[in-house]
């Protein structure tokens, strides 16, 4: 009895032993490459000078931060960063996941290859080519979009000078980007689930909505989740590319385009201090680390084996 | 009898609705696409006059024979990038795979240990100063080409699509094989790579992606140019442009603009760098895109 | 307890990664192997010595960054060149060229400790301030007063001033032209068709009788472009704090006068242009105008002057202009900051690296070797000022003497004009004087109000200016933004240390 239960034991450190050296490779290559340069994070409160190092430089307390959080714009950058991410996650896997469901209908497989081989040309356009493509569109002169409007003998907008109208376009410019491309791992997960609970379903005579409902979504909520949850993990940085090179970085349409890293991008263009650019990083990580404890905590009220912890 | 027909024909409409929707959605897809295509192929003059269109107003090879005018260059390029992007995303898949199954086993006891030192970085990161120092200093990796491969290898995010997948594979599986005495090794291999095909084709993907358009990196670490890649040697020209155009305000009598190459140029770029990933892409394709008849395991 | 020890493990790893940046204190070892170097007491002296029959120490080699593209035979011709320079100063030159990323590339270079001993600077781009803001340069008035005698006789009185903070000196300006005039470059077919007989104006309201006659003529042109430069702010004042405070040219009071105010006519003038239709409708969106310039879409354009401008400009856009310079030279209170070169606060050759720009500064024959090449491999030598470039020559930087040392020195190539180095060299004697000359602004205290201020600045754009349909009210708002962003706190500041300035005097 006893050495029953010992040899378990010893097997059962055996198997974590091997899980261990299994994972050894992606611990020591983070190690080096991702916790190992951490120290930098010190420099959002040093006043950095080239011959004292960055151990030697005085200390700065908070001066670094100043620039950011006192400037009349902070609360602005902060909430379109917020309030636009936020649309994107939850737009985009919206989005991604019904691009997924719809395919997974198409019967044969070549044309799945078709359709998602095209649909995911978007996401390999630059955002520099994308915004010529938007502007192509936009154009209050020449662009294609007004030209429509006129011929239905309405007026053309002035887009790049009205702001409201960006969090639409340009959430419609991110779908456009990533929907294809986004849906191709939940696509994957579906592949992997058991078609025969599909056929079950069939067979006891629910609808199409309902087999979806009942048997895709739920094997798709782990990644949905785990998705969502990272996502809103890096919710504080946002697309840069997409954010300055979209909106050609016209000032009219800042109130609702200006995000923290393009206003960070604007501000340190004159005086690109390195204390003060690790202090925006460290913010947007303390503020990223919060949203992320907040959102596992809710999900691990709705359903608590999905949550990242 | 009728029950059937009428069933089958709802089934017909909806196909019939499926495949407009991609139809459609796959032009405003496409359409771009060409659009950028042509304005490769077009004047720069005729870009400045009359903007994007669907095909090339006068069809015009000045934008390739630039960027080919040195074919030897762009070879090497094109040889570095592929060595970067097929041993990058070989290693990554191996090792991305190999920790999401480890903590994708419940019987781990570090399991959320790493789960924990996996995500940190993710949220908290030491900025490029301190890479950069711990890239040149440490780990001697200037002008390497590992500098290109190894940093940033893990992504979380595959990571955890990966140890999700794991952990949708029955239980089952797993029991018979460990009561066959198999190793966690072996349970790894046999078992978890094989049924995940989708998932590795999909973070396969994605990592060559990534490898494949990473420039900024050889930037910063690579001096040698027998090892620049090609992305890198792209963003060359093109920083060159903006720098050259900054420079005219600054260089009294203005800059040579016959070396600030046009529109046109930058659309060849786009095209020259985006051509073999989408070669590439059906290759990857055919593991997550199956006939319906395959289902994956029955119980 | 096994959260326990995985608390400790993490935390070791961050304990580790703490001292591993410690380490990074002292001026560490470099990564490129360096030739051994005595130390300035026993280096030759640099002048023209016979060969010499004892062992000469070993050359130092100085690395010397610079912003472009290395040319194919780059490295051929630095060994040509460094056979000169050794046998002459005892010194080797490793000019790096980096194509990508210059201010980036030297911030990271200097703050993990690579090898570098001079490397270029400007007060547009690795700014000047910047990097004396993190101490990254030497001092080097000493080595300059002891090693760079010639060097300083080349320079104009007041030259040295502009990079010098404290009574130390941190830069050596690169001699080229100094006095900053601009002008209106004007396409010659338009000028000749609609009798454009302007030779000199001193405000843009002179070409509109022309300007308008473009607007009603030519629809497919437009008839004014003034990006980046501001004919209406520079006829009245010179500006410090990167464009956040300006100074009339003429108070010798010294009287700081802040953005929002000096400014104001500068965007009331855009504003009138674009309602007149000078300029492009699309200004707003337009990003790059190279494109139209270079199919000759804008008829006048504003720009920096010099003497030979004209001409060297249609040379390289293929398009014929003529110039007409607007209101006179003046040399600013930072003139000559355009391009330096500084002197790594790390670097180990300091005194070789002196002793090189002193050789270069000087030596007509080396410097245009740097510049073009091997004679009658990469160029030919037409007489003793004339240089022709080959037919696709594999080394041709002779259009980088502004950045390397002493531009009235170069051969000309042929899309300069005659005489031009004589006629910029008189311009820079003859040029009004700022009555700042030599006053270097320091941005320390107020570096967090600058970025807001920088912010607010792209926001309310000069483009947005000319678009507004009220600029009365555009003004006052971006005035009232600046205001918030610490206009005020800058210009105290300014003023305070302009004082201090004329008072040390």
């Amino acid at each position: 009895m006893k050495t029953r239960l010992k040899r378990k034991k010893i097997k059962h450190l055996k198997d974590n032993l091997q899980l261990l050296s299994l994972a050894m490779p992606a611990v020591i290559l983070l190690a080096l490459f991702s916790y190992l340069p951490m120290f930098g994070i010190v420099l959002a409160f040093k006043n950095y000078k080239v011959p004292k190092g960055i151990w030697g430089s005085p200390w700065a307390g908070l001066e670094n931060f100043r620039f950011f959080l006192e400037s009349q714009d902070a609360w602005r950058v902060t909430r379109n960063t917020l309030g636009l991410n936020f649309m994107f996650i939850i737009a985009g896997t919206v989005g991604a996941v019904i691009f997924a469901l719809i395919m997974y209908e198409v019967k044969k497989a070549r044309h799945v290859k078709l359709y998602q081989t095209v649909s995911i040309l978007p996401h390999f356009i630059s955002w520099v080519a994308v915004s010529y493509i938007v502007y192509a569109l936009l154009d209050p002169t020449k662009g294609i979009i007004n030209r429509v409007i006129e011929i239905f003998g309405g007026e053309g907008v002035s887009w790049y000078s009205e702001p409201k109208y960006w969090p639409v376009i340009l959430l419609i410019v991110s779908l456009w980007h990533s929907v294809g491309y986004g849906s191709i791992i939940y696509y994957a997960s579906l592949m992997g689930m058991d078609s025969g609970l599909m056929e079950a379903a069939e067979i006891d005579g629910a609808t199409k909505l309902q087999r979806v409902w009942h048997v895709a979504i739920p094997h798709l909520v782990p990644i949905v989740i785990i998705k969502v949850i990272l996502g809103i993990g890096g919710i504080f940085n946002a697309d840069f590319g997409m954010f300055y090179n979209v909106t050609r970085d016209v000032g009219a349409l800042y109130p609702t385009t200006d995000v923290i890293d393009t206003y960070v991008y604007r501000a340190l263009m004159q005086q690109g201090n390195i204390g003060m650019s690790s202090a925006v990083g460290l913010i947007q990580s303390i503020v990223c680390t919060i949203t992320l404890v907040l959102t596992n905590a809710v999900v691990k009220k709705i359903s608590p084996e999905n949550t990242l912890f | 009898m009728a029950q059937m027909v009428k069933k089958k024909r709802r089934a017909e409409r909806t196909d019939l609705w499926v495949h407009i929707f991609f139809i459609l959605f796959g032009a405003i897809c496409l359409i771009p696409f060409i659009t950028v295509i042509s304005a490769s192929f077009s004047t720069e003059a005729d870009l400045a006059e009359y903007g994007f269109s669907i095909l090339p107003r006068e069809w015009d090879f000045t934008a390739y024979a630039y960027l080919f005018e040195n074919p030897s260059v762009i070879i090497k390029a094109y040889v570095v990038t592929i060595f970067i992007t097929a041993v990058g995303t070989f290693l990554g898949v191996l090792f991305m795979s190999m920790v999401a199954y480890s903590i994708s086993n419940r019987n781990f006891v570090l399991r959320k240990a790493l789960n924990w030192y996996l995500f940190f970085p993710t949220l908290f990161s030491g900025g490029l100063t301190s890479s950069y120092i711990v890239n040149t200093r440490y780990l001697g990796l200037t002008d390497s080409i590992w500098a290109l491969i190894l940093p940033g290898l893990i992504g979380v995010f595959s990571v955890f699509m990966m140890r999700t997948f794991f952990q949708q594979i029955p239980d089952s599986l797993f029991e018979a094989a460990k009561m066959d005495g198999a190793s966690e090794y072996m349970i790894y291999f046999k078992i978890a790579i094989p049924l995940s095909k989708p998932v590795l084709a999909t973070v396969a993907f994605a990592t060559a992606l990534g490898k494949w358009n990473s420039w900024y990196s050889a930037m910063l670490y690579i001096r040698d140019p027998d090892k620049v890649p090609l992305q890198y040697l792209l963003q060359k020209m093109m920083k060159n442009i903006e720098y050259l155009l900054s420079e005219m305000e600054h260089v009294p009598g203005g800059v040579d603009l016959s070396q600030i190459p046009g529109e046109n140029l930058r659309m060849a770029m786009l095209v020259v760098a985006i051509g073999p990933m989408m070669c590439f892409f059906p290759f990857f394709q055919k593991y997550f895109v199956k006939g319906m008849t395959i289902g994956s395991v029955k119980g | 307890m096994r959260k326990k020890i995985v608390a400790i493990l993490m935390a070791a790893a961050m304990i580790i990664s703490m001292l591993a940046g410690c380490a990074n204190t002292e001026t560490p070892k470099g990564t490129d192997a360096q030739t051994g170097a005595p130390t300035a007491g026993e280096a030759v002296k640099e002048t023209d010595k016979p060969e010499e029959t004892e062992k000469k120490p070993d050359p130092e080699t100085v690395i010397w960054w610079v912003p472009g593209t290395e040319a194919e035979d780059h490295d051929l011709v630095m060994e040509e060149l460094n056979k000169i320079l050794v046998e002459k100063i005892n010194v080797k030159l490793d000019l790096v060229r980096i194509d990508t990323g210059f201010a980036d590339r030297v911030k990271l270079a200097s703050t993990s400790g690579e090898e570098f001993d001079l490397v270029w600077t400007s007060n547009y781009s690795n700014k000047f301030d910047e990097n004396l803001a993190r101490e990254g340069f030497m001092a080097i008035e000493d080595i300059v007063a002891e090693y760079g005698q010639d060097l300083v006789a080349t320079l104009p009185e007041g030259l040295l001033d502009v990079a010098t903070v404290d009574g130390h000196l941190y830069a050596i300006p690169n001699l080229q032209i100094l006095a900053r005039q601009l002008g209106v470059y004007v396409m010659k077919d338009y000028a000749e068709k609609y009798n454009l007989e302007l030779t000199h104006i001193d405000d843009i309201s002179e070409l509109y009788p022309f300007l308008d006659q473009i607007v009603a003529n030519e629809p497919n042109v437009y008839a004014l472009t003034s990006s980046g430069v501001s004919p209406t702010n520079e006829a009245v004042y010179e500006s410090l704090a990167n464009g956040a405070v300006f100074v009339r040219k003429d108070d010798t009071g010294l009287t700081a006068i802040s953005n929002a105010e000096a400014t104001a006519a500068n965007l009331r003038a855009r504003n009138e242009w674009y309602q007149r239709g000078y300029i492009q409708e699309d200004i707003v969106t337009a990003t790059d105008i190279s494109a139209g310039m270079k199919a000759g879409k804008y008829v006048c354009q504003v720009a920096v002057y010099k003497p030979g401008g004209a001409e060297e400009r249609s040379i390289n856009h293929g398009i014929e202009y003529i110039c007409i310079p607007i209101g006179e030279p003046y040399i600013q209170a930072a003139s000559g900051q355009e391009t330096m070169t500084a002197v790594n606060v790390n670097s180990k050759h300091p005194e070789a690296a002196i002793k090189l720009l002193n050789l270069l500064f000087t030596d007509k024959e080396v410097f245009n070797m740097l510049l073009y090449g091997i004679e009658g491999v990469h160029y030919n030598k037409i007489d003793e000022t004339h240089a022709q470039k080959v037919e696709n020559t594999k080394y041709n930087y002779s259009g980088q003497a502004w950045r390397l040392g002493n531009q009235f020195l170069a051969y000309y190539s042929p899309t300069q004009v005659d005489g031009t180095w004589e006629a910029t060299a008189e311009m820079n004697r003859t040029a009004q004087v700022s009555p700042m000359r030599g006053f270097v602004f320091d941005a320390t205290n107020v570096q967090a109000e600058l970025a807001q201020i920088s912010a607010v600045t792209k926001e309310y754009s000069d483009a947005l200016a000319y678009v507004a349909e009220d600029i009365e009210a555009y003004i006052a708002e971006r005035a009232a933004k600046l205001e918030t962003a610490g206009l005020s706190k800058v210009v105290a500041e300014v003023q305070a240390q302009l004082d201090a300035w004329k008072a040390a005097k």
